[in-house]
């Protein structure tokens, strides 16, 4: 398997050799159904890099080590592994592709989606990591039914996480279906669909794993991808930022705007919102917390979280100067508008146009797979994690009460893997033409709504009740939901009215506060025998989240 | 050489072009009248029968069980079973079919697999059907057995003026119940129960000359007579014992009831036998020497690989609890417990592999000549053949003899601070059986393991992780994925199928705290508790002993031609049975490592 891997690297450095020394002739291709003519050379370096990429994961996520004896893998994983993996988990093509183009619409006001999805790290590194691989629980739903009742727990838990990962697939959806339009010239519809079925055949025949091998090769590639672009733009500024903004002034239909705020965001209640969302949502992704479980233990936790904060923060600064890059380059260049001077591919296209742009079609085939393989290891690891809430939270613990056997789980998720990549492929179609950033934003005002609070709360407040839990995080999921529809975003966009009964883009504000408040309300207002024990049963959770040691009695043997 | 014979029906669709010109020139057609009986009851039938046109009845008996029509395939089933005992098949409605030899169909199961599989459905009734046979050769086998293949006592003699007391503690002294008495020419024999009922019933004298207690109308048996006859001979004279002679009526020695019953159950109470009474190092080696021949036998006999097992662990723990009480003082004996791990204290170690023991000692006793005792224990086990434990678990590593709290605190580091080389130990350590000494120290050991083991799934998961260290050698089209080597293409059975069962039961075992240590059994507990579905479990569990057996076959091969064994068989020499039985067994690995993979989430790692 080294071997394929290693010819396919070889294969591919030698494709790329042999096509910078070609002549530029026979670059691009006339076909059928497009009416503009293909970059020939990118969609080959975009197939070579693809291949290798996927061979390397492929290789980098063998299970068997030849050489190894049958316990050298225990012991878990080490904290920059799994940073890195963590990074790749999160840096999604959202970030990548979404920020860029955010950056490349409105300038300085993009960068709050950087700072956001990074002011929410500090939280999971002091609320989240440590405590979760002490308790050694897989979901928030694990942890949450500790001590609370595991049926409406997980319910609960399930409908929060199967919404944040239909929004975040919805965001990878629309990245790679427009990449894909992009590249080949295919018409949207044929993209995300053809997109969707290749992610379901990756997630099936990958054997179910979103393993943090893969997520590490997936996150380097991305980094080292990202790195190239941003040097890329610095070498032609001559590494001088200040040239740069001066050119991006001039060149932005904005002007001086683009580097003070309020391009995007203006009013205050939008920016706390979006805040609230981006800083509180990070510690509700499910696909995210699921990276504690691999860990040794709780300080290679804390360390993984530091390790993937540096990494993604050091990423936001790239996609920003990108962003910045792309306003130079790529906004009064006629190549990239089509005839009705729209810009090709949509607003989350700036981010290949540049590559296209700075290393020509070379780069654009590199970067384009990068980003498709980017979408993909995403697409993983949020698949499992919503196979994992319909198989185990709601289909064996809540439909069969726990009767279940594991092989009709693993039946049923397989099934769900299937399921969600049909509604991921409708949902995609649906929001053709929404900034990706934004649609994840969207996930994370739900994570923030539904999921944050029951497991912050479940972690640290004793009087926690089921009830509580249930009541208030489902108020939560549903009021986040309902102001989404009501927002800008789909009622005005996607139904096509006029004006939107929500006037804010962005719902964590409210439904944030409506989750605690419910929580709060419903629990303190429970007398119930069985609220007074899951009270009792908070201090041995405690003890063992902060330190990891207490033994479990309530298995019998 | 009929052109339209049908080859798009089954089992006919799956052949090969070359195939079905095998059997387009093979085939004959044949007519037969109404009544007429095609294949007899008692006569095995020579061909595979398809019919053309008209009606075949099959026939159970007077009833009729299923009709044939045009395109039916019959007797498939009789054919291939080869068994006499089948249904009969008679016309019908006169009836035209196409004839093919029993040859033909034969040599296409061996060759094309799918073809084969229509007569073999699946891997249960296929491995069912191969164990059916194997009993059938085993009763065979019981049946074939002599006098002298079963356990005779060694005679020993007393003169008949010897006195009652010289007799009886002669028998205690030989261990023995019935002793030969001569008396000039003649011979008799002379049983503790005579003895007994002599003084107690009779109250005679010790001082009695026991020749009047003996028997001289003596029952013997030849040497070379077939054992179930000596059987027979017992019971029609009511007597528990014979007296073997050979072919000059010359006495060999004894043949008792209990021995030849069982012998005829399990041939292993010989050995079980001879091991209590050995004394002496020497005599420990000559028994432990032919226990590789015992599980020669038995398996070629066709003994399921489960009892062999069995059997053989419990040997193996009587032979080290025997060798334990011979080297041992009274304080260590006392003061520590003798425990087996690894595939030694889950009862699958068949042929003798390695050392995997420790001892468990008191706390706070100071044991002298401990050091000692383990280093001639190990060297011991050495010489009956067991050798050293290459991970050095052993009573002679002081990792492995320490007390109690040494035990408690090495299982906590174990367990709170989960490591590679922690979790091998636990491992080895959660199969732990006590063998000898006060097996209370491995209970408290082992209890305190359950109590420090909380509900922290992410310590399961990081234990089960190595279930997936190894690739499964079933490719995507279902072959088999062999190393290259120089002695042909092998397939390491361990690595590929065994160790991933043990392992992934294992973990699921650990975290449902089950405290049977043998893979089936704890498969049967976790099938008990709905972690494990029914069909699932008797599939492991099949496929399990199938490769445990294939194993065995080829390190006895080796064995048999003194070349050390490994954990490798040779693709090349299985038949295209064991083939198939192998592929299945390794689907079957794949589906136990998808849901252990599911079950501790380890497509996340």
């Amino acid at each position: 398997m080294t071997g394929r891997s290693l010819r396919a690297f070889a294969l591919s450095s030698g494709l790329s050799a042999l096509l910078i020394a070609a002549p530029a002739q026979a670059r691009t291709i006339q076909v059928p159904w497009s009416d503009r003519p293909l970059d020939l050379r990118a969609i080959i370096v975009f197939f070579v890099v693809l291949l290798a990429a996927l061979a390397v994961t492929h290789w980098a996520s063998r299970r068997s080590r030849s050489a190894a004896d049958f316990y050298a893998s225990g012991g878990g994983i080490m904290g920059l592994q799994n940073g890195l993996a963590i990074a790749g988990d999160f840096m999604s093509a959202a970030s990548f592709l979404g920020i860029a183009g955010l950056v490349f619409a409105v300038g300085f006001d993009g960068l709050i989606y950087s700072v956001g999805f990074l002011a929410g790290w500090p939280i999971v590194l002091f609320l989240v990591a440590e405590r979760l691989r002490n308790l050694g629980k897989y979901t928030f739903a694990d942890v949450a039914s500790y001590r609370l009742r595991q049926v409406p727990v997980r319910c609960l838990s399930a409908c929060g996480s199967l919404t944040v990962v239909a929004f975040y697939l919805i965001a990878q959806m629309v990245g790679a279906g427009k990449l894909i339009e992009l590249l080949f010239g295919l018409p949207y519809e044929g993209a995300v669909g053809a997109v969707g079925i290749l992610m379901i055949i990756y997630v099936m025949f990958g054997g179910m794993v979103a393993t943090t091998s893969v997520q590490v090769v997936k996150a380097v590639l991305l980094l080292s991808g990202a790195t190239f672009m941003a040097a890329a733009v610095l070498w032609l500024v001559r590494f001088d930022l200040d040239a740069l903004f001066g050119r991006a002034i001039a060149a932005h239909p904005h002007g001086a705007g683009i580097v003070a705020p309020g391009g995007l965001v203006s009013d205050p209640v939008s920016a706390i919102s979006l805040g609230v969302a981006l800083m509180f949502g990070t510690a509700g992704l499910p696909h995210i917390l699921m990276r504690f479980f691999t860990v040794s233990d709780a300080r290679q936790a804390r360390r993984s979280v530091v390790f993937a904060t540096s990494f993604i923060g050091y990423f936001y600064i790239l996609t920003f100067i990108i962003g910045f890059g792309a306003i130079v380059l790529v906004t009064n260049n006629p190549a990239f508008y089509d005839a009705a001077a729209r810009l090709i591919g949509g607003g989350n296209m700036p981010a290949l146009h540049l590559a296209n742009a700075t290393g020509g079609s070379l780069f654009l085939g590199f970067i384009a797979a990068v980003a498709l393989a980017t979408i993909l290891a995403v697409v993983a690891g949020l698949t499992l994690a919503g196979a994992f809430a319909i198989s185990h939270d709601l289909y064996a613990s809540v439909l069969r009460r726990g009767q279940a056997t594991r092989r009709e789980e693993l039946r049923i998720s397989r099934f769900a893997t299937v399921a969600l990549g049909l509604v991921a492929i409708g949902l995609g179609l649906v929001f053709e033409d929404q900034n990706i950033a934004f649609m994840v934003g969207l996930a994370f005002a739900v994570a923030a709504s539904a999921n944050f609070p029951v497991l912050f709360l479940a972690m640290f407040w004793r009087r926690l009740t089921t009830r509580g839990a249930v009541y208030g995080g489902f108020l939560g999921l549903g009021t986040a939901i309902v102001l989404v529809i009501l927002s800008p975003t789909v009622w005005v966009s996607v139904f096509g009215n006029a004006q939107a009964i929500f006037p804010y883009q962005y719902p964590a504000l409210f439904s944030v506060a409506v989750a605690f408040l419910g929580i709060w309300v419903f629990s303190i207002t429970d007398r119930s025998a069985a609220a007074a024990a899951e009270a009792r049963a908070f201090e041995a959770q405690f003890l063992r989240s902060e330190t990891g040691i207490g033994a479990d009695g309530a298995v019998s043997y | 050489m009929p052109k339209s014979f049908n080859f798009s029906d089954p089992p006919f669709d799956c052949l090969t072009p070359a195939e079905q010109e095998l059997v387009r020139s093979s085939l004959d057609i044949a007519f037969f009248a109404e009544g007429e009986q095609i294949i007899g009851t008692d006569v095995p039938s020579e061909h595979l029968y398809v019919v053309i046109k008209g009606y075949v009845e099959e026939r159970d008996g007077e009833d009729v069980v299923a009709i044939c029509g045009p395109d039916d395939v019959f007797d498939a089933r009789g054919l291939v079973m080869g068994d006499a005992s089948h249904n009969s098949f008679v016309v019908r409605e006169e009836a035209i079919c196409y004839v093919l030899p029993k040859s033909v169909v034969l040599d296409l199961t061996k060759a094309n697999a799918a073809y084969g599989a229509y007569f073999y459905q699946d891997l249960s009734q296929k491995l069912s059907r191969l164990s059916e046979r194997s009993r059938a050769r085993e009763l065979n086998w019981l049946m074939m057995a002599r006098v002298r293949d079963a356990y005779i006592h060694p005679a020993y003699y007393v003169e008949a003026t010897d006195t009652v007391r010289t007799a009886g503690r002669e028998m205690r002294d030989r261990k023995v119940n019935a002793l030969i008495v001569r008396n000039g020419a003649r011979s008799g024999i002379v049983t503790g129960m005579n003895l007994t009922k002599a003084l107690v019933l009779d109250e005679q004298p010790l001082t009695a000359p026991i020749g009047d207690f003996a028997h001289f109308d003596l029952v013997t048996v030849r040497a070379d007579e077939f054992l179930y006859n000596a059987l027979i001979l017992m019971t029609r004279h009511s007597i528990r014992r014979v007296v073997v002679v050979d072919e000059d009526d010359q006495i060999i020695g004894t043949l008792d009831e209990i021995d030849l019953l069982s012998f005829l159950s399990s041939h292993s109470h010989l050995i079980s036998v001879q091991l209590e009474r050995a004394h002496t190092l020497d005599e420990m080696k000559a028994v432990s020497a032919r226990m590789d021949e015992l599980v020669a036998s038995l398996h070629v006999q066709g003994v399921k690989i489960q009892f062999i097992a069995d059997l053989v662990t419990e040997l193996n723990r009587k032979l080290m609890a025997k060798l334990f009480h011979h080297l041992a003082t009274p304080e260590i004996v006392e003061n520590t417990c003798l425990v087996v791990m690894g595939s030694e204290g889950r009862g699958e170690q068949i042929l003798r592999t390695d050392q995997d023991n420790g001892l468990i000692l008191r706390d706070g006793v100071e044991i002298p000549g401990l050091e000692e005792f383990c280093g001639c224990f190990s060297q011991g086990l050495l010489e009956f053949g067991y050798p050293p434990c290459p991970g050095n678990v052993m009573v002679t590593n002081p990792e492995w003899t320490r007390p109690l709290s040494g035990f408690r605190q090495e299982i906590y580091q174990w367990i709170r601070k989960p490591s590679g080389p922690g979790n091998l130990n636990l491992a080895i350590f959660y199969d732990a059986i006590a063998v000898a000494g006060d097996a209370s120290l491995l209970d408290t050991a082992k209890s305190y393991m359950f109590d420090l083991l909380a509900d922290n799934d992410a310590f399961y998961a990081h234990f089960a992780r190595t279930t997936e260290a190894f690739q499964t050698p079933l490719g995507l089209f279902f072959n088999l994925i062999v190393q290259r080597g120089d002695e042909g293409d092998m397939v390491d059975l361990k690595k590929g199928g065994i160790f991933p069962i043990v392992h992934g039961i294992r973990s699921l075992a650990l975290q449902q705290r089950l405290k049977e240590t043998g893979t089936i059994a704890r498969i049967g507990r976790l099938r008990g508790q709905g972690i494990i579905d029914r069909a699932l479990a008797e599939e492991l569990i099949e496929a399990f002993n199938f490769m445990m057996g294939l194993r065995l076959k080829s390190r006895l091969a080796r064995i048999a031609v003194r070349k050390p064994y490994d954990n490798l068989v040779n693709a090349d020499d299985l038949s295209t049975v064991e083939r198939d039985l192998l592929k299945d067994a390794l689907y079957v690995v794949k589906r136990a490592k998808d849901l252990v993979r599911h079950h501790f989430h380890l497509g996340l790692f």
